[in-house]
C-alpha cells in the first residue's frame, strides 16, 4: 500500500478539504459494492477508541485559526465524547473554580443528523470492529426512505447554502484527535492574518513545533510506503507562511518524500487599496510563490480571481463570495487530479483495466509534471463536467480544449519545447445521453500515454481513466446549472427547476482534469519575479521596508528573486506565433 | 513598532484620552488576572463555543486563552508572555504589578504631575529595587552535592501555587529528581531532556519519573517481542525503506527492464544496510542471553522489520528527532547516521524494553538504564484538559528548579521581598531624590505592595489589616511574609515559601518599562510620527 499523508493549511484549503473529505466518503459508501477500483487506504487509516470500536480516518493534519470550527470541537467527537465542565470535575485544585463560558456554538441540522446517525452507530448491537462511516447519501438516492424525512433532509441540506460558516459546517468525516491544530494565540475574525507575515514564526517555539512535528510523526510512523504528502495551503494569507515554516521544519526529516502542494485562494475583489497595501499583497504574492515552490517538489498555483465569470460559469452558477460554493469546485479538479495516487494498479489487458487505468505514484507524477524537477510550478486545468466522448472513437480526438485553467495568469500563447503533464479522465460519458463510457472507449479517443506532439512541441503525458464518475455528496452546493443532469451529461435543453441545482439533484458528474507544466505559465511566475525585483529589492523604497518588517534581510530579499529569476528561466518566453516563423 | 501595537487610532485621540485608556486597559486586565495569584488564588476553567475545555491557574496559560482585543492589553499581555519565555514564572505578577504601577500613576497625574516625572521616579525606583534585591536575596550553594532539600522547598512553592497540596507535593519529588538527572555540572541543564509524557486514562490519574525513556510508538511487526531484557539499544537516523528511486533524479526509465534492475538495485542497498545491523547483533548477542533493539528516526519498511524480526531484533520506526539525543542520554552509545559508523561501542544499554498498549495507542519504555542524564515524566489522567494543567504545573516546576541552579539564590516570597524592597524605597531612597520624582519612587513603591495585597485578598483576608502588621512587624526589623490561613505575618525562610532570583529580577525590570511607555503616549505617537516621515 502507499500512503499518502493529507496536510491542510488555513481557512480555504480546509472549505477545499472538507468537499474532498466528503468525495471519499462518497467513494467508501460505493466502495462497500467493490466496485470503483480505488484503495481508500491509501488516504485513511484503521484506528481504534479505548472501548475498541474500530475507527477509519484520514490521514490528516489541519491547521486553521482557533476558532475556526464553528460548533465542532478540535478533538472530533469519535474518541471522546465531550468533556463534562462542572466544576466538581476539577480534580487538581481544592480552591475556588471560576468558570468563563464562551457563548455556546449551535450546531446546524445537518451535524445534528450526523449527530444522530452516530448515535445509533454506537450501539452495541453493531459489531465491534465495523468501521463507523457516516453516509447520509445512500437513502436519498435510492428514493425509498419516507417523504418526509427527505423533504427534511433535503430542506437543511439546502439550508447550507447560505448558512455554512465554518469548514466543519458541512464535513462528513469523522478526524482523528489529532487531526485539527488550532494555531496557538490565533482567534478567528480577530488575529489580522492576511499577509505573508502574520503567519511567520509559529514554529519558532519549541513547543509549538514538536507538536505539530509529533502530530505529523503520528500518521508517518504507522505508514508501510509512504508515497508523499499533499498539501492544501490558503495562500491568500498568513498560511502561506505557516505552510513554508512547516515544511521548513520538516523538511530535513522528509527531504525524500514527494511534496505536492496546492496553493488555493478564494475568489476576491482587487480592493481599492491604498499604494502600500497594494505592495503588500504583491509581495505577499512573490515571497509565498519562491518559498512554497523551494520547499515542495511540484508547487500547483489555482485560484481564480472569479469563479462566476470564468469559463467555468459555462455548466456551473458559483457565487464568488461564497467560500462554500467556489471550495467545491477546487475540491472537484483536485480530487480529480489526486486520483491516479490511489487507484489500483491495473495489468496490460483490458479486463484489468476495466477498473481503472493509469495508477500513478505521487512520485511519478511529480517528476513527470516537473520535467525532474526543473519546472517546479505547474498549472491546474480542469472541466466540471468533464466533455462527453465524440461520437467516434478516433484517436485523439478528446476535447481537451473543454479544460479551463484554475491556475491565474496564464497565456497560452507562450510554447517552449518541452512540457510535460498528468490527465485524469474520470467517469466519462458517451454522447448523447448514452450513458457511462468504458475505460477502453476513453482510451481510444485519447493519446494513449506515448510522447504526444502538440503545436510542435514535444509533451510528455501520463493519462490515468477511472471509469467512475465524481459522486457528488450531500451535502454539496447549488452550483449545477440547469443543464446538467442527474448523472452530469450537458443537456440540449435546461431541465425545468431553476438554476442551483446540488447534491439532491445530480448524483455523479464525469470530470476530466490536468495539471501541466507548460510554457503558459510564464507570465504567472514571471509576474510575481518582475514586481518582487521591482518593488522588494530596493531598500529605501516602500516594498524594501515591508520586506524588512516581514524579517527578510536584504540578502535573503536577493535571495528569494533568484529562486524566483530560477523558477521563471525553466518556462520559455517564445509566444506560439514567433515559435512557428523562426522554426 | 511601539506605536502600531499601542492603538492605530491613537494619533486621533487626545493626549489625555490616550492615557485615561491605557490606564483603564492596564487595571481591567490585572482584574482579570488577580484572582490567579498565590496558592490561594482561584482556578479558571475556560469552555469554549464548541464545548473544548481549558483549565488554568497560570497567568500565562490564560493571557493565552483570552481574546484581547484592546491594544494596550495586548502590549502588556505580551511583555507578560515574555517573561514567562524568559524566566518561566512569574506572568500573573508582572500584569498586576504593570497595572498598580498605572493606577498608582493615575492619582498623581490626577493632581496635575506630569507623567514624564514620574517615569522620571519609576527609573531611580528599578535601579535601587534591583540593587536592593541582591543584598534581599538568599545565596544558594551549588557545589559537587545540590541542596536537595532546598529544591524542593522551591518546586514545592511554585507546585502549589498550581495544583492542590497532595499534588503538588507529589510533583516536588519528580521535579527535583528529574533536573537532577538531567543537571551535569558545569553545564546549563537542558529542560528539554526531560521528556513530558501522558496517557489518557478513564479512572486514572497518576504521575511518575521513568527513569528511562517512554516513546509513544511500539514495534511494527507482529513477531516481534513486547517485551525484552537486558538489551542492545541501538539509536540511528538511517532510512530502512525502500523509496522507489527519488523525486529529485534526473532520468527516467526507458523501458521496464530498466525499471526493474533500477527497483531491485534499490532494494538490495536497503536490504544491506539491514544486514549490517544483523550482523552487529549477531558479534554482540550471539551466545549470550542478550536482546537487540533498534530505535531508528527514519522508517523502516515491512521487508526490513521482518529480516529484523526473523532475527529477533525489536525494530522501532520513526522516533522523535529529540530522542535520538535523550536515548544516548539514557542508554549511553552513540546515535549513528549511517550503517557505515556501526561498531558495538555505539550500543546502549537497557535491562527492560516493553511494550504497552492503551487502545490504538502504543508506548514503549526504555527502563533499567545506567546512569541516565534523561528520563521521563509520565502523567495519566482522564482527560486532555486535566493532563494539560498538570503538564503547564510540572513545566513550572522543572524551571523553578532550573533556575534556582543557575541563580545560585533564591527571594523570600509570600510578599517578604516586596514589603521589604518598599519600606527600603519609602525610608531610604525617596529621601536622596531631587524634587517631584521623589513622588514616582513613591509611587513605585506602593505598586510593589500589591503582591501581599492580592496574596491577602485571595484569602479573604482584610487588606489594610494584614499591609499595617506587616510593616511594622518589618520596622521592627524582622523578614516578614504573609501567612495565607491566618493573615499573620510569618518568616517565609521558617515556612519554606521562596520564588527565583530571575522571576523577581525580570519582574522588577519589564513592568516599569511597559508603564513608562504607556504613560508616555504623546511620545510614543511623536516617535511614529517621526519613524513614518524618514
Ligand atoms: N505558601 C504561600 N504563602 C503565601 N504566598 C505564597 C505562597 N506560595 C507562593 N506565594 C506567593 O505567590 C506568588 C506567586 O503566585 P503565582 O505563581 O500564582 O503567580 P506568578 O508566579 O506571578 O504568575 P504565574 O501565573 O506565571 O505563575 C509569589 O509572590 C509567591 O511568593
Ligand atoms: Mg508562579
Amino acid at each position: 500500500m502507499r500512503e499518502v499523508v493529507t496536510v491542510q493549511l488555513g481557512g480555504f484549503a480546509n472549505y477545499v478539504g472538507s468537499h474532498f473529505w466528503n468525495f471519499q466518503d462518497e467513494a467508501l459508501g460505493a466502495d462497500e459494492d467493490g466496485l470503483v477500483g480505488l484503495d481508500m487506504n491509501v488516504l485513511y487509516r484503521v484506528g481504534e477508541t479505548r472501548q475498541g470500536i474500530g475507527t477509519y480516518t484520514p490521514r490528516l493534519l489541519a491547521f486553521d485559526l482557533r476558532g475556526s470550527l464553528g460548533a465542532v470541537r478540535a478533538a472530533g467527537s469519535l474518541y471522546e465524547r465531550s468533556p463534562q465542565f462542572e466544576s466538581s470535575a476539577v480534580a487538581t485544585w481544592n480552591g475556588q473554580t471560576v468558570t468563563h463560558r464562551h457563548e455556546p456554538i449551535p450546531k446546524n441540522d445537518f451535524l445534528k443528523s450526523l449527530d444522530e446517525e452516530s448515535e445509533g452507530w454506537s450501539q452495541p448491537s453493531v459489531s465491534g470492529s465495523g468501521f463507523q462511516l457516516t453516509n447520509v447519501a445512500d437513502t436519498t438516492h435510492s428514493g425509498n426512505s419516507v417523504p418526509s424525512e427527505e423533504t427534511r433532509e433535503s430542506s437543511f441540506v439546502q439550508s447550507l447554502d447560505d448558512s455554512v460558516e465554518y469548514w466543519t459546517d458541512y464535513l462528513k468525516a469523522h478526524l482523528h484527535p489529532r487531526s485539527v491544530y488550532e494555531l496557538p494565540n490565533t482567534f478567528h475574525g480577530l488575529t489580522p492574518f492576511d499577509n505573508y507575515s502574520s503567519g511567520q514564526g509559529f514554529f519558532k517555539e519549541q513547543e509549538q513545533l514538536e507538536e505539530v512535528e509529533n502530530r505529523l510523526r503520528f500518521f508517518v510512523e504507522e505508514c508501510d510506503h509512504l508515497q508523499g504528502f499533499q498539501f492544501m495551503v490558503d495562500n491568500s494569507g498568513g498560511f502561506a507562511a505557516v505552510a513554508a515554516d512547516f515544511l521548513e521544519a520538516v523538511g530535513d526529516e522528509y527531504n525524500r518524500t514527494p511534496k505536492l502542494l496546492f496553493s488555493l485562494r478564494p475568489p476576491w475583489i482587487p480592493p481599492k487599496v491604498s499604494h502600500r497595501d497594494a505592495i503588500v499583497a504583491s509581495l505577499h504574492e512573490s515571497v509565498s510563490l519562491a518559498r512554497l515552490s523551494s520547499l515542495s517538489n511540484l508547487l500547483v498555483p489555482a485560484g481564480l480571481q472569479q469563479l462566476a465569470s470564468s469559463k467555468f460559469a459555462r455548466h456551473l452558477c458559483v457565487n464568488d463570495s461564497k467560500l462554500f460554493c467556489t471550495s467545491a469546485v477546487y475540491a472537484t479538479a483536485l480530487n480529480t487530479i489526486t486520483l491516479p495516487f490511489r487507484m489500483e494498479v491495473s495489468g496490460p489487458t483490458a479486463t484489468s483495466q476495466e477498473r481503472g487505468f493509469g495508477s500513478s505514484d505521487m512520485s511519478n507524477m511529480v517528476r513527470l509534471v516537473s520535467c525532474s524537477q526543473q519546472k517546479k510550478v505547474a498549472l491546474l486545468e480542469a472541466a466540471v463536467p468533464g466533455p462527453a466522448l465524440p461520437v467516434a472513437g478516433t484517436p485523439g480526438s478528446f476535447d481537451l480544449a473543454s479544460l479551463s485553467s484554475l491556475t491565474p495568469d496564464v497565456d497560452h500563447s507562450y510554447t517552449g519545447t518541452q512540457a510535460a503533464e498528468a490527465l485524469v479522465i474520470q467517469g466519462a460519458r458517451l454522447p448523447g445521453g448514452g450513458g457511462s463510457a468504458s475505460v477502453a472507449q476513453v482510451l481510444e479517443c485519447t493519446f494513449t500515454g506515448k510522447p504526444a506532439v502538440r503545436r510542435g512541441a514535444l509533451s510528455l503525458c501520463q493519462l490515468s481513466v477511472s471509469p467512475n464518475p465524481l459522486p457528488i455528496p450531500v451535502p454539496f452546493p447549488s452550483i449545477f446549472g440547469p443543464y446538467v443532469s442527474a448523472r452530469g451529461d450537458i443537456l440540449p435543453n435546461p431541465i425545468a427547476s431553476t438554476a442551483g441545482r446540488g447534491g439532491l439533484d445530480v448524483l455523479s458528474i464525469p470530470i476530466a482534469a490536468r495539471v501541466t507544466s507548460t510554457d503558459s505559465l510564464l507570465p504567472y511566475v514571471k509576474g510575481r519575479l518582475t514586481s518582487f525585483r521591482k518593488l522588494g529589492l530596493s531598500r529605501a523604497s516602500v516594498g524594501g521596508g515591508v520586506l524588512e518588517d516581514w524579517g527578510f534581510a536584504k540578502e535573503e530579499a536577493q535571495d528569494l528573486a533568484e529562486g524566483l529569476g530560477n523558477l521563471a528561466s525553466a518556462y520559455s518566453d517564445r509566444r506560439f506565433d514567433s515559435a512557428t516563423d523562426s522554426d | 513598532m511601539a506605536i502600531r501595537m499601542v492603538n492605530p487610532n491613537a494619533e486621533l485621540l487626545s493626549k489625555s484620552a490616550a492615557l485615561h485608556m491605557n490606564i483603564s486597559a492596564a487595571k481591567g486586565l490585572q482584574d482579570v488576572l488577580k484572582t490567579n495569584l498565590g496558592p490561594k488564588g482561584t482556578i479558571k476553567m475556560l469552555v469554549g463555543g464548541s464545548g473544548d475545555i481549558k483549565l488554568t491557574k497560570d497567568g500565562n496559560t490564560l493571557l493565552k486563552e483570552m481574546q484581547i482585543q484592546n491594544p494596550t492589553a495586548i502590549m502588556i499581555a505580551r511583555t507578560a508572555v515574555a517573561q514567562d519565555d524568559i524566566s518561566g514564572d512569574g506572568t500573573t505578577s508582572t500584569v498586576l504589578f504593570i497595572g498598580e504601577l498605572m493606577k498608582q500613576a493615575e492619582r498623581f497625574i490626577g493632581e496635575g504631575m506630569h507623567p514624564r516625572v514620574l517615569v522620571d521616579g519609576f527609573e531611580i525606583a528599578k535601579k535601587a529595587t534591583l540593587e536592593f534585591l541582591e543584598t534581599f536575596k538568599t545565596p544558594v550553594a551549588v557545589g559537587d552535592q545540590l541542596d536537595k532539600e532546598l529544591l524542593k522547598v522551591v518546586a514545592r512553592t511554585s507546585l502549589r501555587t498550581k495544583v492542590h497540596e497532595e499534588l503538588a507535593d507529589k510533583l516536588t519529588e519528580i521535579v527535583v529528581d528529574a533536573v537532577l538527572c538531567v543537571q551535569k555540572p558545569d553545564e546549563a541543564i537542558d529542560l528539554f531532556m526531560v521528556e513530558i509524557m501522558h496517557m489518557r486514562h478513564k479512572f486514572d490519574t497518576d504521575t511518575r519519573l521513568v527513569e528511562g525513556l517512554v516513546l509513544d510508538h511500539g514495534a511494527r511487526h507482529p513477531d516481534m517481542k513486547k517485551r525484552v531484557e537486558n538489551c542492545y539499544i541501538l539509536t540511528c537516523n538511517v532510512s530502512l525503506e525502500y523509496e522507489k528511486s527519488e523525486v529529485n533524479a534526473g532520468f527516467f526509465y526507458h523501458n521496464a527492464e530498466q525499471r526493474e534492475k533500477m527497483v531491485a538495485a534499490e532494494r538490495r542497498s536497503v536490504d544491506e544496510k539491514v544486514m549490517k545491523i544483523i550482523k552487529l547483533k549477531k558479534q554482540v548477542c550471539d551466545g549470550t542471553d542478550k536482546n537487540f533493539v533498534v530505535i531508528n528516526q527514519k522508517g523502516i519498511d515491512p521487508v526490513s522489520l521482518d529480516l529484523l524480526a526473523r532475527e529477533g531484533i525489536v525494530g522501532l520506526r520513526r522516533a522523535k528527532r529529540r530522542n535520538m539525543e535523550r536515548l544516548v542520554l539514557t542508554c549511553g552509545g552513540e546515535a549513528v547516521e549511517s550503517v557505515e559508523d556501526l561498531s558495538p561501542d555505539v550500543l546502549g544499554y537497557a535491562g527492560l524494553v516493553y511494550e504497552h498498549v492503551l487502545g490504538e495507542e502504543k508506548y514503549t519504555f526504555v527502563e533499567q538504564v545506567k546512569n541516565p542524564h534523561s528520563c521521563t515524566i509520565l502523567i495519566t489522567g482522564p482527560n486532555d484538559y486535566t493532563i494539560a494543567q498538570i503538564k503547564d504545573a510540572i513545566r513550572d516546576g522543572l524551571r523553578s528548579v532550573k533556575n534556582t541552579i543557575e541563580d545560585e539564590s533564591l527571594i523570600l516570597g509570600a510578599g517578604a521581598f516586596e514589603v521589604a524592597a518598599r519600606q527600603h524605597l519609602m525610608n531610604n531612597v525617596r529621601k536622596t531624590v531631587q524634587g517631584r520624582a521623589q513622588l514616582g519612587v513613591q509611587a513605585f513603591a506602593e505598586a510593589l505592595l500589591v503582591i501581599p495585597k492580592t496574596l491577602a485578598d485571595n484569602s479573604g483576608l482584610d487588606t489594610q489589616d494584614v499591609l499595617i502588621n506587616l510593616q511594622s512587624e518589618h520596622d521592627a526589623g524582622n523578614v516578614v511574609g504573609l501567612d495565607q490561613t491566618t493573615g499573620d505575618p510569618i518568616d517565609p525562610n521558617v515556612q519554606g515559601i521562596f520564588d527565583n532570583y530571575s522571576v523577581k529580577r525580570q519582574i522588577i525590570t519589564s513592568a516599569p518599562v511597559i508603564a513608562a511607555q504607556l504613560l508616555l503616549v504623546d511620545e510614543v505617537i511623536r516617535a511614529g510620527r517621526n519613524m513614518r516621515k524618514q
